[in-house]
């Protein structure tokens, strides 16, 4: 099946290192992810990767790459929007929802990235979920990561960033090839 | 799924909740899954919102309109917004910018998380905690305290970027910390508030709905098709009853455009036209005599200045406006009954403004059309912001030591800064923020606090700026969006905006009340500057028992409901703030007309043309004519507001982006000519405070000595109006708002293609 036996495991390190972003949480996913792909940790300047991170994904100032499927796929690239919504209502569809005091909004990567962690997982017990899984990935997540990806493609990023983002599109791209190859 | 595309969960998803259900249920799944970041749900608890739930709220930025707003949310998310219907001023309509509120509250530019930057001005940023955060900010105003033996190194920048009445908690937070040096006055309106105080005792305005019944309307230096855009549903329909619009402006604004008789004044002699147009009321005997002689003092002094100093003549040659119409605007207006004049914020941003202002209001004396329904020298008010100011007054933790000077804080908005005490706060003007940062010491500021402003943008001489902010220890500021001010920061807190907090709002010009619901969770890790003291204080007090007196009350609702009085609900008629959650309310006026019993507030009881309180604070007793700024460059540089921006608030959204595409100098075609200057050119604006480089457009709608930018940052761009701006002081304001405003139009300088 689409997902290997570390799967969930590859989208809880990439989850992490998205979501907090602060220095001690974005170092342990990074080595976690590295020790499970069986990568050497590059030596690296974490302020400096957190530098990176907050220009790349945060801000204060506008961040060059946001990490919410809004900002590709809406026209004017606000958060909360149709896009949000559909998301929101897939999380409702598996019966997730944000607790009440993370207001973020629910197609950012992490809480993405966490969806089809939670996906693979139960489409071990359901095969609705296999259903939804796919199409999450291949009509959701398949449409905008790679607009991400490219925007920080032109951008300078710290070691630790690259392998993730690197990891990141290597998942989506071998997840989408395997759905396809299922429906073949 | 597509955002683009508008498709519901059944058409996009293959499988059905129920499906879903059942099979989950039989496998007992859930428990044995970690949640991760989600909260995972039972089933059954699984729900699908249907239908808006509309929540009341107010645009708190600093606006004629305070419009009042009906926010339509579903799952916890704004899904549009409208004006209020129930205010017969809003009338179910915002502005641009005020429906562009849900791109503002969603944009991904929001700054999200608190955050500091390693090294000031590097970009270098770093995400922290609220408690991290606090804690640095806690730990520095212990050691100002341990180092000065007082906190008067701790400063507080706060303005009009959200007029929210619980965000006086912010100054309440000061207080509560102890005795610190604040920023007072306001860079706003100052010399004109000064000027209605002489005459009248007060500035109280009719109520804007009421310029209906006017017969004849001049806006002097105004511009409501811009920045009243309610206001002028009530100038056409009285237009429609056959008053004639008057605007005296020396741009050709959109309200100008829209009138019968548009009068280009020289900048800064409006004072000058004034007096012209008294001068020839009194001479061809329209003055109302009942109205001199049972309700003013000092009219014939004023007639005697008249007689001695001032022609028509003269007021042309100095005004730029033809004697012909001087005259001729003046008895219209004498004889048109009710007449009323709109007295605009940037007339009185001079050197000579409040004289201007108490010129016009002469007229308007002369003419017996004050106390008058349709009539009134209209400049503003604050009758219905009677509130208690809770969050504001604060106390001073016990042994606080400060300043021993005779300041006292003044506030147009508020007096009330708790009880006299032998110490007090050390009080500098708002509009010398950059100059007294560099020259203030013993102690010097350490730390400033901004909050509810951006004064990179909105303050004066951005050079200075950059100097006095390198001179401080730490820089927090509390806001929504990057801005220069937050890349010259230590700390940037996330604040929330109006949809994810309680407060009451009002107007200083309409006669509205309405509340502020909170709609929607606080986005991301946003608080409101009630909560961020609540959390403060709980910090400090974790420190240092008793080092911080702020109650420690994170819920706004609370504290909104804590701004409620006697007072305020029979001024509404309402006997609980609940009920505004069906809709805003209006004040009870036993009158349209403010001083409909002709009782003034000065101290004769009557209109003064003769004040002994203006001579006091070193003005003329009479409005007589005074000279402005003398020209230092061959052009004058105007900065006057954009429509499409209050101040740097709501420019920086791509939706204004679409209409505002970028800064501009305009120039008069003649003047471009001469300069070699073709429309679209870039140029060099300069002067002795500095330059902006900038595109240029051509247009006849400013005079040939003028060059306007509207001021405003914008996104990406460094372009910022306040590099030629210098502080210079306007002539009135310290009487009611403890400092002078600044002569923001008294500007000049040059331009060069580049
Ligand atoms: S900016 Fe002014 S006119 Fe626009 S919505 Fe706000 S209060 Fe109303």
């Amino acid at each position: 099946m689409y997902n290997a036996e570390n799967t969930p495991k590859v989208l809880e390190y990439l989850r992490d290192f998205f979501y907090f972003g602060t220095q001690d949480r974005m170092q342990r996913a990074y080595e976690q992810l590295c020790s499970l792909n069986g990568d050497t940790t590059a030596e690296t300047d974490w302020a400096e990767e957190q530098y990176c991170f907050n220009r790349l994904f945060v801000g204060p100032a506008s961040p060059l790459a946001p990490i919410v499927a809004s900002f590709y796929l809406e026209e004017d690239g606000a958060y909360n929007g149709q896009t949000t919504k559909c998301v929101r209502d897939i999380y409702q569809l598996i019966g997730l929802e944000l607790p009440e005091d993370t207001s973020i909004p629910e197609d950012s990567l992490p809480m993405e990235l966490d969806a089809c962690r939670y996906l693979i997982l139960i489409s071990r017990v359901t095969d609705e979920a296999v259903s939804v899984y796919g199409y999450f990935v291949r009509n959701h997540l398949n449409e905008w990561i790679h607009l991400f990806l490219e925007k920080t493609d032109r951008q300078e990023k710290t070691p630790a960033v690259e392998y993730m983002l690197f990891i990141l599109k290597r998942w989506v791209k071998s997840a989408v090839n395997e759905l396809i190859a299922q429906e073949v | 799924m597509e955002g683009k595309r508008k498709k519901n969960i059944a058409e996009i998803c293959p499988v059905s909740r129920r499906n879903i259900l059942k099979g989950l249920a039989a496998a007992g799944a859930l428990a044995s899954i970690p949640a991760g970041l989600f909260k995972a749900e039972a089933w059954e608890r699984t729900k699908f919102q249907s239908g808006l739930k509309t929540f009341r709220n107010a645009c708190p930025r600093n606006c004629y309109d305070t419009c009042s707003i009906k926010t339509y949310v579903k799952d916890g998310a704004i899904e549009f917004v409208e004006g209020a219907k129930e205010s017969t001023f809003t009338d179910g309509a915002l502005c641009v910018k005020g429906f562009s509120y849900p791109r503002r509250v969603y944009s991904p530019d929001r700054i999200k998380y608190p955050m500091i930057q390693d090294k000031r001005g590097s970009g270098n940023w770093r995400r922290i905690s609220w408690d991290e955060a606090l804690n640095i900010i806690s730990d520095k105003i212990l050691e100002i305290q341990k180092k000065d033996g007082s906190l008067l190194g701790m400063a507080l920048d706060k303005y009009s970027g959200n007029f929210g009445i619980t965000h006086y908690g912010v100054e309440g937070m000061f207080s509560s910390l102890g005795y610190t040096t604040r920023f007072v006055g306001t860079p706003c309106w100052p010399a004109g508030i000064d000027a209605q105080n002489f005459d009248m005792g007060n500035m109280w305005c009719n109520d804007p709905e009421d310029m209906v019944k006017a017969k004849y309307i001049i806006v002097w230096g105004a511009n409501p098709a811009w920045n009243s855009v309610h206001s002028m549903k009530f100038i056409y329909k009285a237009q429609e009853n056959g008053a004639k619009l008057i605007v005296i402006d020396p741009v050709l604004t959109q309200t100008a455009a829209k009138a019968d008789t548009y009068i280009r004044v020289k900048t800064g002699q409006d004072g000058a036209l004034a007096l012209g147009m008294a001068k020839h009321i009194v001479e061809k005997g329209l003055v109302d005599k009942k109205f001199l002689a049972d309700n003013t003092k000092g009219y014939e002094e004023f007639k005697a200045y008249l007689d001695k100093n001032v022609t028509v003549k003269w007021a042309a040659k100095v005004s730029g406006v033809s004697e012909k119409v001087i005259r001729t605007v003046a008895e219209q207006y004498a004889k048109a009954d009710p007449a009323t004049i709109w007295i605009g914020y940037g007339m009185q941003r001079h050197t000579n403004g409040g004289a201007s202002v108490r010129a016009i209001d002469a007229l308007a004396a002369l003419t017996g059309n004050i106390g008058k329904e349709g009539g009134g020298a209209r400049y503003g008010h604050l009758a219905t912001w009677g509130f208690n100011y809770n969050a504001m007054v604060q106390k001073q933790p016990a042994g606080s030591k400060g300043y021993t000077g005779k300041d006292k804080i003044k506030s147009e908005f508020a007096n009330a800064e708790g009880e006299a005490t032998s110490y007090s706060d050390r009080t500098i003007n708002i509009n010398k923020i950059a100059e007294s940062i560099l020259t203030t010491n013993e102690p010097p500021i350490r730390l400033l606090w901004v909050a509810c402003k951006n004064p990179f943008a909105q303050d004066f001489d951005r050079n200075k700026m950059k100097k006095a902010f390198d001179k401080l220890e730490m820089v927090v500021t509390v806001d929504q969006f990057f801005n220069e001010t937050v890349q010259n920061s230590d700390i940037v807190l996330p604040c929330t905006t109006l949809f994810e907090e309680y407060t009451v709002n009002v107007s200083y010009w309409h006669y509205w009340l309405s509340i502020n619901e909170k709609a929607i969770p606080n986005q991301y890790e946003a608080k409101s500057d009630l909560e961020i003291a609540a959390l403060l204080s709980a910090k400090m007090n974790s420190k240092v028992q008793g080092s911080c007196t702020f109650p420690q009350i994170t819920d706004t609702k609370v504290w909104m409901e804590k701004e409620f009085n006697d007072g305020i609900y029979k001024f509404f008629g309402i006997s609980s703030w609940e009920e505004l959650k069906n809709g805003p309310k209006k004040a009870i006026l036993s009158s349209s007309a403010s001083w409909s019993d002709k009782k003034f507030a000065t101290p004769s009881g009557k209109y003064e043309f003769k004040s002994d309180l203006a001579k006091e604070y070193g003005h003329t007793a009479l409005p007589e004519y005074k000279e402005g700024r003398k020209p230092y460059n061959k052009f004058r540089i105007l900065t006057p507001h954009t429509q499409f921006a209050l101040h740097s608030q709501f420019n920086n959204l791509d939706y204004m982006q679409e209409f505002n595409k970028e800064p501009l100098v305009y120039i008069n075609p003649a003047s471009a000519k001469a300069k070699g200057i073709k429309d679209g050119d870039m140029v060099r604006v300069f002067n002795k405070t500095g330059e902006v480089k900038v595109k240029a457009r051509t247009t006849d709608n400013i005079a040939a000595d003028v060059l306007l930018m509207y001021e405003a940052w914008y996104k990406d761009s460094s372009f910022n109006v306040q590099e030629l701006v210098d502080d210079t002081s306007s002539d009135m304001g310290t009487f009611k708002t403890g400092a002078p405003g600044v002569a923001i139009h008294d500007q000049f300088g040059d331009i060069m293609k580049i």
